[in-house]
């Protein structure tokens, strides 16, 4: 079966041999929901306010007295198939061989296609305000993978500060590696399999409702709409008022 | 009691309403050139010859408008021109086939506006080359939606042909209206009965096709069904009162009505409202797939 | 590893779309490192680092800081730390912005208005010092050195505040423990010594938690986090947690247990009445290591039947039996308890109460299970002052006389009731007017200028309580100063540095540094024989010499790796520290089983160090208990406010309890204004289960009047299935009224105290506009007779809609109601009328007289 590839600067290479394929797994048995990727993200990037690159979803289910509460870690897929790299018109998006999915900032032109194309959300519109003026503004920004620590040998942010060490970091072509050892060993879900997008962030042990968008829309507290309706008029014109 | 997913992050929906305006206004202008050029392509299509001059204009005028629309809705208006470096050009993306069928959209309807006014007889050429982009335009925007699986009611082989029917329909519709107002006398019988029959088949591929659309988000999965009923909560009046009724089946019972039907007032009226459905529902349909991912 | 710039990078890549697949592969084929560099990715050039210990909260973790161009952009988990593992938990990661707080005090502020009128002038350092200084020695010549009073708080100096409270003979020093854990703390050192345990979460196989949300905040969030994971998915433990609320903790667990506020106690002992009926118990543990034998421990457990605890707590009997069971049967096992059950009347006892299922099981000191903290301890630089000689009261109520960590709580009461005069009062990193119950009432005494007539305080965050100073002195935030650290965070002692990873920003200035410019003014010459106490050249002086002591420390290793010693190396593969045979590193346990010929406790003929007890054992029966008439035994006191007398409840039908809690993204008072936490928890609705809120016509999102006895405050209702329908919890982390991000204001102009020199433009990407409302005005206080803490978790109160006119955040309080709980609670006092009502099963004569003790 011939692997679907156009659109790609680099085609799909995971299982390819002598490819490299970096993957993370996300073990939800260990995960307490603390945040700490979240913030450690943020401070890596300066990611300004109201946009992520990961963030956490929290998940509450059941009926008094048998509640729980389930977490689960969101950031770019890294798909094999990426459909935001398609999407863009100029490239700016693009796949390394490797299996990041990374953006050149002084290329983005803000249509904000590959925001539309991305079915997990994983991209935003970098506001026109940040802490650090020299950090690009009003152009499509998104997780990197931490590709500029993976370079030098470095796991990415998000996974140094685990606390429960929930997040593993790998190269899922190397039958060494641990992502490929507990994808091997785990039953592991990925989130929107059936858009084609062969995300490659496996999840261990995640709850089917939390993935479902609907089912998140649906059950928003009075709370979140207010805040979503605030977040909404801040963002209208995309870039901050 | 269901469960509660929290969290305080919330993503923008990414194309606001200014897409749809855009989309709205393509697939008008690419609708009046249709039936500029018809006359001078299609040899039984005289009929519309007196339409001819009057739907070039607007269609070019809506061309002209839409340029700024889509540069200023831009993040970065300023790096619109590296649509056109070719070096950055990236043909898998719906969003380059949209600018190159603009530019042949642009330099053939001048080409063809020369032509038509100068009565040069390349402008049969020029129309059919024109033609064909008028065509295509409407059908990328709707490859625009279409292409992206990961959002409901776009992800649908319906978009592209619904754009393209809207944009007929809008087109036509837009060229009889101002018609009407310009001089509604000097429209001749032959020509409403062709408007009419251009309305009318159209205005019937939309309810086919807004039905089918319709039909399969209400039996599609969680989340497309979702949609459906978020867009009759959020959007209701757009979708049930404008697009359904007054946008389909009111201009249906005009158009079929015998002798209003191809009257000038009935060709008018139903053209306002044919126009007022095919913003509405690029409106409906661009919005609803946004909704849910806002904090998913 | 080649370095590849970003500019070539992208030249790459811009050439055409085919060569951005030659963008250079990641080379590495091995794992990853697990972190200690970083570089920027921006300009992918290497970041400085310098090791640090944090104190967003009060973990104490490791961590190591990265200054790029003078700016410390990133914080991470020191990897060399044997207890943080190289992890910072989400508060920890933002510790920056404690530095670049936009509204941060940088300059000495005097006031110019009124007490809390916000009107300030900037002073210089000299003019300061030269106030306070002079003030101190007008207090001294008049021979009454306890006027001068301290509040502090989260004081991590390891010892300059007492060093400078005993150079001035003052022992006027009140801390915040009470608002803590006190009671846990009472209740734990009578009992085998030290103040906490240490479970071993990574190699037990059973945990029951009591009311703590390990998980979130609690003693040691990250550490013990980490080792919970580690537990429950490597070794299969299993995780029960009783809890009024659905924390993150209760979430996580695998049988959550929503019990009624402060019974705890009753439900873990039925529970070891349980063990001991079947027989489940190690009794040779109980009779050689405890003070009382397990046959008459069984006879006195009896009375505590599951029945009996299922009234009381809602717990169903058969699942007290179940888990008591597989408690007992599950080998190693471990409790762990934080406020949940200590923050009560009579806490202390719950506290006791739930220390018996780890003793009775044997499963002490033991791998995987309930280990005794393993503390590291540092000196104090030489000489050292000896102190004042006059007792005070406030320091060591004779009220409280178990309550050996003060009685913080009741201080604003005892200065009005004019127990003790206060000339002088200096706050240090304590918010009482914020972050205590009753904070109206600290507010209103440090606003009376007759009962405080100067205040100063140690700060650089403008909030409820340094609103009403008359001085703010500028406190280096905990990246730019000096502090000796230690904590029994991990089964492996650590003592670890803070120090300053960039330069004090504004007119910042040390805290010891600023009480050594005081003394030095005071006695320029070493003629008041206070100077000689404080002769260190500066922070990192005075932190060397307590660090001078200790064997094998090398003061330049010790600043190079932030922490000492170094057990071994972060392994990436396992993310556990692993020894140089590559095996992580095994803890030593039994520690009180070490042979020892100075030993107190002898079994069959051999001497043994024991526990940190009079006796050497594990004290069941504690003597001191008895000695104030206190019951000896671990026992349960159903609350007087919630139960009659012949036990049945005494609340009514629409009355509730409030309880409050703290978020995994902030801390009490001083995360208010770090924007990217309040991103995440910028608002606290209010918890309330869905049944009790149909029964009130309450809705989620509805605006909700929560009235105590002494006020009531708006909220707005989160209507959720993860709380106890007799419960509703106000988190104590949010309705700070100062700064933009705390109030989400972010348009407001600079406030006058901040000055525009941290101005961060992403303040303007504020979109939240909803902010907190602070629960502590509608608390009233109430002390535990033993432990001194404040039952944070027993108020009681009705929930209704809002009325019309409320506003959400709306407090109202009667500072005059809070006095009379002031004295209700100390009718439960040692003193009080009510004590030995409470106590008819404590047989005692004659009990010693409440005296007023010395020391502070």
């Amino acid at each position: 079966m011939s692997e679907r590839s156009f659109g790609l600067q680099a085609p799909p290479s995971l299982g390819v041999l002598g490819k490299k394929r970096y993957a993370m797994v996300i073990d939800l048995r260990r995960c307490i929901g603390c945040m700490a990727c979240v913030l450690a993200d943020k401070a890596e990037f300066e990611v300004p306010l109201g946009v992520w690159r990961t963030w956490v979803q929290y998940e509450e289910y059941g009926t008094y007295p048998n509640v729980r509460r389930q977490f689960l870690s969101r950031l770019c897929n890294h798909c094999d198939d990426p459909p935001c790299v398609k999407a863009c018109p100029v490239q700016a998006t693009y796949k390394h061989e490797d299996g990041f999915v990374l953006q050149r900032y002084e290329r983005c032109i803000g249509c904000r296609t590959c925001m539309v194309a991305c079915p997990y959300n994983a991209r935003h519109i970098l506001p026109a305000k940040r802490s650090n003026p020299n950090l690009p503004t009003k152009v499509v920004d998104k997780c990197t993978f931490c590709f500029h620590r993976v370079t030098q040998g470095l796991v990415p942010a998000c996974a140094q500060t685990c606390i429960g060490r929930v997040r593993i970091f790998g190269d899922i072509n190397d039958p060494k590696s641990e992502v490929r050892k507990l994808i091997d060993t785990n039953p592991t879900v990925v989130l929107k399999p059936e858009k084609g997008t062969k995300p490659q962030v496996y999840y261990i042990l995640a709850n089917r409702s939390g993935l479902e968008p609907a089912k998140v829309f649906k059950n928003l507290s009075a709370q979140q709409k207010e805040d979503l309706k605030d977040h909404q008029e801040h963002f209208e014109n995309y870039v901050g008022r | 009691m269901e469960s509660i997913v929290s969290s305080t992050v919330f993503h923008v929906i990414p194309w606001g309403a200014s897409y749809a305006l855009y989309f709205f206004l393509i697939g008008m202008s690419a609708g009046a050139f249709i039936l500029s050029m018809l006359p001078h392509v299609c040899p039984g299509e005289g009929k519309y010859m007196p339409l001819s001059k009057t739907s070039w204009v607007i269609s070019f005028i809506l061309l002209l408008i839409t340029g700024p629309i889509l540069i200023f809705d831009l993040t970065t208006p300023g790096r619109f021109i590296y649509l056109f470096f070719p070096n950055y050009w990236h043909m898998s993306s719906p969003l380059m086939w949209g600018t190159l069928l603009l530019m042949g959209m642009g330099l053939f309807s001048i080409l063809y506006g020369w032509a038509l006014y100068t009565q040069n007889p390349l402008v049969k050429l020029f129309g059919t080359i024109g033609g064909l982009f008028a065509i295509g335009l409407p059908i990328y925007t709707g490859f625009d939606l279409a292409v992206h699986p990961g959002r409901p009611v776009w992800h649908s082989a319906v978009i592209s042909p619904l754009f393209l029917i809207l944009s007929l329909s809008s087109g036509v519709g837009l060229v009889s209206l101002i018609a009407y107002f310009i001089n509604k006398d000097a429209l001749s019988k032959e020509l409403l009965e062709g408007l009419r029959n251009i309305l009318l088949f159209s205005a019937t591929a939309t309810f086919v096709m807004l039905l089918a659309q319709s039909v399969v988000l209400a039996y599609g999965g969680e989340e497309e069904h979702y949609t459906l009923t978020l867009i009759y909560a959020n959007y209701g009046f757009l979708y049930w009162g404008i697009s359904w009724l007054l946008g389909t089946f009111i201009p249906l019972g005009i158009l079929l009505a015998p002798r209003f039907g191809a009257s000038t007032n009935g060709i008018a009226i139903a053209s306002a409202l044919i126009i007022l459905a095919s913003y509405s529902l690029r409106h409906i349909i661009l919005l609803s797939g946004q909704l849910i991912q806002q904090v998913y | 590893m080649p370095e590849i710039s970003r500019r070539g990078f992208l030249k790459l890549g811009a050439a055409s779309g085919a060569a951005l697949a030659v963008a250079p592969s990641v080379l590495k084929a091995m794992e990853t490192e697990l972190g200690g560099r970083d570089f920027s990715a921006e300009t992918l050039a290497e970041r400085t680092s310098v090791p640090y210990t944090c104190l967003v909260c009060n973990i104490e973790d490791g961590g190591l800081a990265f200054v790029e161009n003078g700016r410390i952009v990133k914080l991470e988990g020191n990897p060399k730390h044997v207890s943080t593992r190289g992890r910072l938990c989400a508060k920890g990661n933002v510790g920056m912005w404690h530095v670049y707080d936009p509204d941060r005090i940088l300059y000495p502020l005097r006031r110019t208005g009124p007490r809390g009128s916000g009107q300030w002038k900037r002073v210089s350092w000299d003019e300061a010092i030269a106030e306070v200084a002079d003030r101190i020695k007008a207090v001294l010549g008049k021979g009454h050195p306890n006027e001068i009073m301290f509040k502090w708080g989260r004081d991590r100096s390891g010892g300059a505040t007492g060093r400078f409270m005993k150079t001035l003979g003052t022992n006027t020093g009140v801390n915040h423990t009470s608002t803590c854990e006190s009671s846990k703390k009472i209740g734990m050192e009578p009992t085998w010594g030290p103040d906490i345990e240490t479970p071993d979460f990574a190699n037990t196989k059973y945990i029951i938690n009591f009311g703590s949300n390990i998980l979130e905040a609690a003693y040691f969030h990250n550490p013990y986090s980490q080792r919970i994971s580690e537990g429950v998915a490597e070794n299969k433990a299993k995780l029960v947690t009783f809890d009024v609320r659905l924390s993150n903790t209760a979430g996580r667990s695998d049988e959550w247990f929503p019990l009624f506020p402060g019974t705890d106690g009753i439900v873990a002992l039925a529970m070891a009445n349980v063990i001991m009926q079947e027989g489940l118990a190690d009794t040779q543990f109980i009779n050689d290591w405890t003070n009382y034998p397990a046959d008459k421990l069984a006879a006195y457990l009896k009375q505590f039947t599951p029945e009996m605890a299922e009234k009381y707590s809602g717990v169903r009997a058969k699942d007290i039996r179940r888990i008591a069971i597989e408690f007992a049967s599950t080998k190693p096992a471990t409790t762990y308890t934080y406020r949940g059950p200590a923050k009560h009347l009579y806490g202390s006892y719950n506290e006791r109460s739930t220390m018996l299922l780890p003793i009775i099981t044997g499963n002490i000191e033991v791998k995987g299970g309930y280990c005794l903290p393993r503390g590291m301890g540092y000196g104090q630089p030489q000489p050292a002052p000896e102190g004042g000689k006059e007792p005070s009261f406030l320091s060591s109520p004779p009220d409280y006389p178990l309550a050996g960590h003060k009685v913080s709580h009741l201080v604003p009461f005892w200065i009005k009731e004019g127990k003790q005069k206060i000339s002088m009062y200096f706050n240090y990193m304590s918010s009482e007017g914020y972050t205590h119950p009753a904070a109206s009432m600290w507010r209103e005494i440090l606003m009376d200028e007759k009962l405080i007539p100067f205040s100063v305080t140690f700060s650089n965050q403008m909030n409820e309580n340094v609103n009403l100073m008359d001085l703010i002195l500028p406190d280096c935030s905990y990246l730019e100063r000096h502090d000796p650290e230690s904590m029994p965070s991990s089964l492996w002692p650590w003592l670890g540095l803070r120090q300053p990873v960039i330069k004090p920003l504004g007119e910042a200035v040390e805290y010891r540094e600023v009480l050594k410019r005081i003394i030095h003014k005071i006695d320029p010459d070493g003629s008041k024989d206070m100077r000689k106490y404080w002769e260190f050249k500066n922070g990192e002086d005075y932190v060397r010499q307590q660090f001078a002591g200790v064997q094998g420390l090398n003061w330049e290793e010790f600043k190079k790796n932030g922490v000492w010693p170094i057990y071994g190396r972060l392994d990436p593969a396992t993310g556990k520290i692993v020894g140089k045979d590559g095996v992580e590193i095994r803890a030593e346990y039994g520690l009180y089983k070490k042979e020892d010929p100075n030993g107190k406790v002898v079994i069959r003929g051999k001497k043994y160090k024991g526990f940190g007890t009079p006796d050497g054992k594990i004290n069941i029966y504690v003597p001191s208990y008895e000695k104030y008439g206190f019951n000896p035994m671990p026992v349960f006191k159903p609350h007087p406010w919630h139960w009659n007398k012949d036990g049945s409840s005494k609340l009514r039908p629409d009355e509730m309890i409030l309880t409050t809690f703290k978020w995994n993204v902030h801390t009490q008072s001083r995360t208010t204004n770090i924007k990217w936490l309040n991103e995440i928890v910028h608002t606290n609705a209010a918890w309330i289960n869905t049944k009790s809120a149909d029964e009130k016509g309450i809705k989620d999102g509805d605006l909700i009047r929560i009235t105590s006895p002494v006020g009531y405050l708006v909220a707005k209702a989160r209507v959720t299935e993860g709380i106890h329908p007799k419960v509703v919890a106000v988190s104590n982390t949010l309705g700070m009224k100062f700064g933009r991000i705390a109030t989400a204001k972010p348009r407001d102009a600079a406030p006058m105290w901040a000055g525009s020199e941290l101005e961060d433009p992403d303040t303007h990407n504020i979109w939240w506009k909803s902010a907190g409302v602070n629960p502590n005005d509608i608390i009233p206080v109430s002390a535990d007779p033993i432990g001194g803490s404040q039952g944070w978790y027993d108020t009681v109160v009705i929930v209704t809609p809002a009325q019309p006119g409320d506003q959400f955040g709306d407090t109202k309080f009667d500072n005059e109601k809070h006095f009379q709980f002031f004295k209700e609670t100390m009718r439960y006092a040692y003193t009080g009328d009510k004590h030995r009502e409470m106590h008819p099963e404590v047989k005692v004569t004659q009990l010693p007289p409440a005296e007023l003790k010395k020391g502070h």
